[in-house]
């Protein structure tokens, strides 16, 4: 078994050797590859030793599954991924939460990209209101009254 | 052309890049000048639009390079607003996974989340009244990117007219998909100059209008790319 591995280097200088099937979800990868980016190591200049070892457990479990996808058992295993992304997610602060969203689209790992963005979207704006998504995500109310008047009053005309 | 477009054509090497990027640090900015509160959002705002111009692809990479990373946050600040990390296109697709009641919700919340969400909807359902008609400027300059429109009327109340549909096709030029139900007050006139209008309309569904066989005759021969048209209860 003499499997490729790909070492992968943090912005702050911590190294990871993965599997090069685990790093190839990445679309980005490929290219610094390709670019012969580096011999033997691939900087990630935008992406911590924290952030990329989630990045790294979650392209880990979903390799796996992938692999196991071939044999039939899909169903089930689809069941428990989604279980486990659900998971991985809920143990992560706001903090993790983004930097993990911008790890995977700058990485370009169309999965976790969505991953993110629908976790950001069901838990943090999702059946809230004006007021609580603005304290949820502490974002500055930047509309004077005359203009969220307006804004109101167009959202009248639009509809379900 | 940005300098570091080329730099980035040039030198595939990302570390290289983004040393020679200057590091715009907002988030330190905020955290250490108090009066800075209402600038903080400025440098991201002018990134983002600043470079509307270039190719998302560029926009994205230069934007991811440049200043978007690492995020960090110094645990004794209070928190601070991450979506300002994301860039315009992040956050449509955050967007896109909110129904359209909470995209309404979404646009209330700040400037730049109007402008996102509403650069970002293709469909748009809207109440259509007569007096529809002086909100329309404001509206589909909001939403300037709907390709699939529902306009809809009620049988009690006056619908919009000719001149409302005829001003909604100025600004919805690449309409794909228009339905009308109960716009009574619609005519052939201003079904003729809607077609002339929306050249690109592939699915037109009518229900409970009044309008006629001339109207409908202008949209089968200006609409070449019509594949489906559906009609109920016309007069």
């Amino acid at each position: 078994m003499s499997k490729k591995n790909i070492v992968l280097k943090s912005s702050n200088g911590i190294i990871f050797e993965v599997e090069e099937a685990v790093a190839l979800q990445s679309e980005t990868i490929p290219y610094m590859i390709e670019d012969d980016c580096a011999n033997d190591t691939i900087p990630l200049a935008n992406v911590t030793g924290d952030i990329l070892a989630l990045v790294i457990e979650y392209c880990k479990k979903h390799v796996v599954v992938a692999d196991g996808d071939g044999g039939g058992s899909s169903s089930s295993s689809q069941e428990d991924l989604k279980n486990w992304d659900a998971q991985f997610m809920n143990d992560l602060d706001q903090s993790k939460i983004f930097n993990l969203l911008l790890a995977a689209d700058f990485l370009n790992i169309k999965t976790l990209f969505d991953l993110t963005c629908q976790f950001v979207a069901d838990t943090m704006i999702k059946g809230k209101s004006v007021e609580e998504v603005r304290r949820t995500l502490n974002i500055e109310k930047d509309y004077t009254s005359e203009e969220e008047a307006k804004a109101r009053q167009e959202n009248e005309w639009a509809f379900k | 052309m940005p300098l570091n477009t080329i730099l980035q054509k040039l030198i595939p090497n990302f570390t290289f890049i983004t040393t020679l990027l200057p590091q715009t640090d907002i988030f330190q900015n905020r955290e250490f000048s108090s009066s800075a509160v209402d600038d903080r959002r400025l440098p991201w705002m002018g990134l983002s639009t600043s470079a509307a111009g270039n190719s998302i692809l560029n926009r994205h990479r230069i934007e991811s390079l440049s200043s978007r990373f690492p995020f960090e946050t110094n645990e004794s600040e209070v928190s601070p607003d991450y979506t300002l990390c994301l860039s315009d296109e992040c956050l449509a697709l955050v967007f896109q996974f909110l129904n359209s009641g909470n995209r309404k919700r979404c646009a209330l919340v700040c400037r730049r989340w109007m402008i996102v969400e509403g650069q970002n909807r293709y469909c748009l359902s809207l109440h259509s009244h007569s007096d529809l008609l002086p909100s329309i400027p404001f509206i589909f300059s909001r939403f300037d990117s709907v390709t699939k429109l529902l306009l809809k009327c009620d049988r009690i109340s006056v619908s919009i007219g000719d001149e409302a549909l005829v001003k909604i096709s100025l600004r919805c030029r690449n309409l794909i998909r228009l339905k009308l139900i109960a716009c009574h007050k619609l005519t052939d006139t201003g079904m003729s100059a809607f077609a002339e209008n929306c050249k690109d309309l592939k699915i037109l569904s009518c229900g409970s209008c009044d309008f006629g066989a001339k109207g409908l005759k202008a949209v089968l021969d200006h609409c070449a790319s019509l594949e489906e048209l559906s009609l109920k209860r016309l007069r």
